[in-house]
């Protein structure tokens, strides 16, 4: 064992939120270690820590076994610790010479003097990728390429450590390809690349070893070659699939309410389901399987082909107005930068997404606007001591009670509930399943667009299996289902 | 945690922040009562607000753009354009106008400005421009027609008699006729700003577009209706103006855009967006206008009262951070 890095009981806090909770495990010298985990459990406050873009609470980073304290990425840069984000820190408007010798510009007299060290990367640049003309400039490059131009100025800035935020989230095929040759060749000269990816392929493809984390905590680290098979990853990352408890509910399934047919676009591929009235159903999948790109087509937000019919009349909808005045609402994934307005009150956003429901011939009545958010303040349980408090301040369960709020006062047919339960906490959590039933047992049609198995597990009747934008295969819900099968489907094996 | 309730009656930030301007308000005008005595006697004060009353009409739409986050530049060129355009009109055929009746060539002017509105809301909205380059750019448009229509100068011999109407009748011997319209003009917005779904939505768009969509606004109408209304507002401003100095002059209306966004701002209105008042904004008119009208008084040098403006803006959004600053402080520690 010859580790580079060895983070030690590393704890970070933000205000109310514990990002990471003493995290501590050891990266191999030369060897390509992954780091795993969902939306929200701590790989991108691991790396900002890592880089020096944010400051831990507690703990210690080794780095050569001895400790180091970045606290800006220069200094992490100098320390060898580089990092190829997913927007790359490229100056398009420059040549790729002229990126090269950003921030080392040797200078004499005010004047640029030539430059042997940058001579040297032309030539590294030259040797990887013989295409790439120095002079050219960056814009004209494509996203290969241009990580390219970071790998070799890391490189040849002595980085011992290079960090690579999901690199193949833009590319190709080929170009995937290309870089796993070029991550092979920086191993054999003995540099450390710390890998981050939603493709569990890629792991086993070019991990050497892999952490998970969950929740801000330390799972596991492993050998590659000691990981049994991608559901155990799965299960590493998703936590225990424990379900709640799905109570079967009665859905009368004579006419469908939603029917689609053949939906595609760039994102979808011929998607077909049938949705009854009253019902739940929760869309599962991965990140990148295609529910929030169904979601929106269901929204009017996003164009396709294909037939959709909405309690027997076709819908194709212009915008999310279209779509609300046809009794559709939508409870957005990114809930504070699009489901809530934060600086105005628990109030205002309670009804505005139904003005008419509190005015009348376009006129505001004030204490209608009172009595409709009182309301849906008790009947949610929001946690507050008065409706007038801006939404910015509540808690993330709390924020969510007000987009259901809003949703709910639209009086809408169809909920869609896009990752409902997000950076939520647990009790919430149950109190938010349980309005969902509330809703499908008052007659309205929810679909539940989720990456948590036992959340669709616990409160959807039908679980609609996605993988990159195919509707793979629909389950039954039921008490015995196996949850291992379930997720072998969702990560692209036979349904 | 111990939650603490506030004592007494609870304002809205917004009902806040207006109520320290209408406070400075009375401040200012407390001093310059004390170290100007002409200031306060009713010749004066009516003076003040017959000045400023069209500057206050022209600013009413311009905040309810600027609540939704979106800017009008444009409002001083229409106000010109809106006045040469309609002396033009009526001008005689023998000294180079149209010759149309007054009442047709108001129609006219108002149609003309309002399409410059129009046109604001199709580059910001449709074509995605930034609305300060958009109307910066209409701007120069509007007040390049007023210059032409002009002929770089006035638009002054062959006017009807009528066309002196708007600016010099008198009600009840006090009352201005574009002191009527701005009182009439206030109670309008004032009441849409606050009774009236269209109002709510302003304030939605600008605190978040993107949630304003998806919850079902027409985001694109709100901004275009906005701005076709201060277009046409803009324009009546322009006939108001040129009727009091009985011609149409192609440089009326320079800064008026400036003075509005200070006044705006000054009310309390966020650059931003999602927060604001137009109840706000006469505050802030009335607070620039009166620190002029003393400056005046005292023989200030012309020159002087655009380096104050210059400092009122800058002093008051500072202070306005302030004060936001510290009541989110509190806010936190109540938490």
């Amino acid at each position: 064992m010859d580790p580079i890095l060895q983070i030690q009981n590393l704890t970070k806090k933000y205000p109310g939120v514990l990002a990471l909770d003493n995290v501590s495990f050891d990266i191999e010298r030369g060897s390509v270690h992954c780091l795993l985990g969902e939306n929200g459990a701590g790989k991108s406050t691991l790396i900002k820590i890592l880089t020096g873009a944010q400051v831990r609470t507690d703990g210690m980073i080794l780095m050569n076994r001895k400790p180091i304290d970045a606290h800006t990425t220069k200094e992490a840069r100098e320390l060898g610790i580089s990092t190829l984000f997913q927007e790359l820190n490229i100056v398009d408007q420059l040549t790729v010479e002229e990126n090269l010798s950003l921030g080392m510009e040797p200078m004499k007299f005010g004047f640029f003097t030539k430059n042997t060290e940058l001579e040297r990367m032309v030539g590294a640049l030259k040797h990887m990728e013989p295409s790439i003309d120095p002079k050219q400039l960056v814009s004209k490059l494509s996203v290969a390429k241009k990580q390219m131009v970071e790998i070799v100025k890391a490189v040849e800035t002595k980085a011992e450590v290079i960090i690579m935020d999901e690199p193949t989230a833009a590319l190709s095929e080929g170009e995937t390809k290309r870089l796993f040759e070029i991550i092979d060749q920086l191993k054999q000269n003995s540099v450390t690349v710390i890998y981050i990816s939603h493709r569990l392929e890629e792991v086993f493809d070019i991990g050497d070893s892999v952490t998970v984390l969950r929740d801000g905590c330390h799972i596991a680290t492993k050998k590659i070659s000691e990981v049994e098979s991608k559901a155990e990853l799965i299960r590493m990352i998703l936590g225990k699939t424990v379900v709640e408890t799905y109570t079967p509910r009665a859905v009368d399934r004579t006419t469908p309410f939603i029917e689609a047919r053949n939906i595609s676009n760039d994102k979808l591929n011929d998607v077909s389901f049938d949705i009854y009235k009253g019902e739940i159903a929760g869309f599962y999948g991965l990140v990148g399987a295609g529910k929030t790109e169904l979601a929106n087509v269901l929204f009017g937000l996003d164009a396709y082909k294909g037939n959709l019919r909405i309690n027997g009349a076709e819908a194709r909808y212009a915008s999310a107005s279209e779509a609300v005045e046809n009794g559709i609402t939508l409870a957005p994934e990114e809930r504070r930068s699009q489901g809530l307005f934060t600086m105005l009150s628990i109030r205002k956003n309670i009804v505005s997404m139904n003005m008419k429901k509190i005015s009348k011939n376009g006129i505001i009545n004030a204490s209608a606007i009172k009595r409709v958010s009182g309301e849906y303040v008790e009947r949610l349980n929001v946690a507050t001591d008065t409706d007038e408090k801006e939404v910015g301040f509540l808690s993330g369960g709390n924020q969510q009670k007000v987009v259901f709020a809003k949703c709910l006062n639209s009086e809408a047919d169809i909920f869609l509930l896009d990752e409902p339960t997000r950076g939520v906490d647990v009790g919430a959590k149950e109190e938010i399943h349980n309005i969902i039933k509330q809703l499908a047992d008052e007659g309205r049609t929810c679909l539940v667009f989720s990456s948590e198995l036992p959340e669709v597990l616990s409160c959807c009747d039908r679980i609609f299996l996605m993988h990159e934008g195919e509707l793979m295969t629909i389950i039954d819900n039921a008490l015995d289902i196996d949850g291992d099968e379930i997720i072998h489907i969702v990560a692209g094996g036979d349904a | 945690m111990d939650r603490v309730r506030t004592r007494g009656v609870q304002f809205s930030d917004q009902a806040q922040l207006t109520l320290w301007m209408l406070g400075l308000l009375v401040v200012v005008f407390v001093v310059l009562s004390i170290v100007q005595p002409a200031f306060l006697t009713q010749g004066n004060l009516r003076n003040v607000i017959n000045q400023n009353s069209v500057l206050i009409i022209v600013s009413l739409p311009v905040t309810m753009l600027m609540i939704t986050g979106n800017f009008d530049l444009s409002i001083g060129g229409v106000i010109g354009m809106g006045g040469v355009l309609a002396a033009w009109f009526c001008q005689s055929v023998v000294q180079g106008g149209a010759g149309l009746p007054y009442w047709v060539a108001v129609i006219l002017a108002l149609l003309a400005t309002t399409a410059i509105g129009w046109l604001n809301g199709f580059l910001v909205t449709r074509l995605g421009v930034a609305s300060v380059i958009a109307t910066l750019g209409t701007m120069s448009i509007a007040r390049g027609i007023a210059y032409i229509g002009a002929s770089g100068s006035m638009v002054e011999l062959g006017l009807p008699r009528v066309f002196r109407f708007f600016g010099t009748t008198e009600i009840a011997g006090f009352f201005s006729l574009s002191m009527i319209f701005m009182i009439v003009a206030i109670l309008v917005f004032f009441f849409i700003q606050s009774q009236t779904v269209f109002g709510q939505k302003i304030y939605l768009i600008g605190a978040n577009m993107k949630a304003a969509q998806l919850s079902g606004v027409s985001v694109r109408k709100q901004i275009n209706t906005l701005y076709i209304v201060s277009g046409f507002v803009s324009g009546f401003a322009g006939i108001l103006l040129a009727s009091r100095l009985g011609a149409g002059d192609c440089k009326v209306g320079l800064e008026y855009e400036f003075n509005a966004v200070v006044a705006i701002i000054l009310g309390g209105t966020s650059l931003y967006g999602g927060r604001g008042s137009v109840i706000g904004t006469v505050i802030g008119v009335f607070i620039i206008g009166m620190i002029a009208n003393t400056l005046n008084m005292f023989g200030a040098n012309t020159a002087w009262q655009p380096i104050i403006k210059g400092l009122v803006i800058v002093g008051a959004i500072l202070f306005q951070r302030y004060a936001m600053g510290l009541k989110d402080r509190r806010k936190l520690r109540l938490e």
